[in-house]
């Protein structure tokens, strides 16, 4: 797995519900494990194994523990929560979205006017540091200013460098394979965790 | 609380990766199987395991072009595959409602 993995001690659904309830509570706030089984409807069995299981990682402080006596009360400890944050977070970050700022756009994706200005203003930058002949000039630039597609715009400048840090369109996307099913408007890390989320509001209480 | 029950088919993780990265695509787009294989960082057996068990649940389809001597398979979400990805999200939102 690439980016963070799913926390495996809260992603198992019992414990999730265990911790997400004891999430709840204000910090530190004891919740006794008779409430808290008639709130998320385990067995009683369940519920003890996943508490051992959380309190042995640190994530819960339960009551009173040792022998075999069930303990009474459970809180979330501080790592509990920091683990619960880094699982969210994780949940976030699904699926793996491309960053809108370093992927060139597709090479079916149709180019503006701003785009065409922009790569005619580098071939004439390329023309004025020599790598163009006036003649060549003006044959990219008649394609250029008719692409229809920024496949067609890094066509023209395909052979050319970046001129002074100016990437010429063409440098954008060598190397890398443009994502087609990345459409521009979301923001990056805006990932279908979050665009379902902001489909219903008025969810969260 | 009602207990909203986790598919369990969409919550193990890799899977979970799977549908998460399908539903990004727009509606009935799809998806190379080697590019979803480099997008989740599986093994093929991996993958084509996992996907068979969300075929199985008609959460997923696959499509196997041949065009000569190279042939494609494509990989995409149902529209059922859609709505169990939103009930599970919805159930797993309502569980960490408030973080």
């Amino acid at each position: 797995m690439s980016t963070g993995a799913l926390d495996p001690l809260i992603h198992d659904p019992e414990r999730l519900r265990i911790v997400a309830t004891l999430a709840a509570l204000p910090d530190g706030d004891p919740l006794s494990v008779n409430r808290l089984q008639d709130m998320i409807g385990l067995t009683p069995g369940s519920l003890i194994t996943g508490l051992r299981e959380l309190d042995d990682a640190g994530y819960v402080r339960t009551g009173k523990t040792g022998g075999r006596t069930a303990p009474a009360a459970v809180a979330l400890t501080r790592d509990g929560r920091a683990a619960l944050d880094r699982y969210t977070a994780v949940l976030r970050q699904l699926p793996p979205v491309a960053r809108q700022d370093d992927q060139p756009p597709a090479p079916g994706v149709r180019a503006g006017d701003a785009d065409r200005d922009a790569a005619a203003a580098a071939l004439g930058e390329h023309f004025a540091q020599g790598r163009l002949t006036r003649d060549e000039l003006s044959a990219r630039l008649d394609v250029t200013l008719t692409a229809t597609t920024h496949g067609e715009l890094s066509q023209v400048a395909q052979d050319l460098p970046g001129p002074d840090g100016v990437p010429g369109p063409g440098q954008l996307s060598r190397g890398k394979r443009a994502r087609p099913w990345h459409k521009p408007g979301p923001a990056p890390g805006q990932g279908t965790w979050q665009h379902h989320r902001g489909r219903t509001p008025g969810r969260s209480s | 609380m009602t207990t909203d029950e986790l598919d369990p088919l969409i919550h193990v993780p890799t899977r979970l990766k799977i549908v998460a990265t399908l539903a990004a695509l727009p509606d009935g787009d799809t998806l190379s199987f080697t590019r979803l294989q480099h997008m989740i960082g599986l093994t093929p057996g991996n993958l084509i395991i996992h996907l068979r068990k969300l075929e199985d649940a008609d959460y997923v389809s696959s499509t196997k072009a041949s065009n000569g001597n190279v042939s494609i398979t494509t990989v995409a979400l149902t529209s059922h595959g859609r709505k169990a990805l939103d009930a599970y999200t919805q159930a797993l939102r309502d569980l960490l409602s408030g973080l």
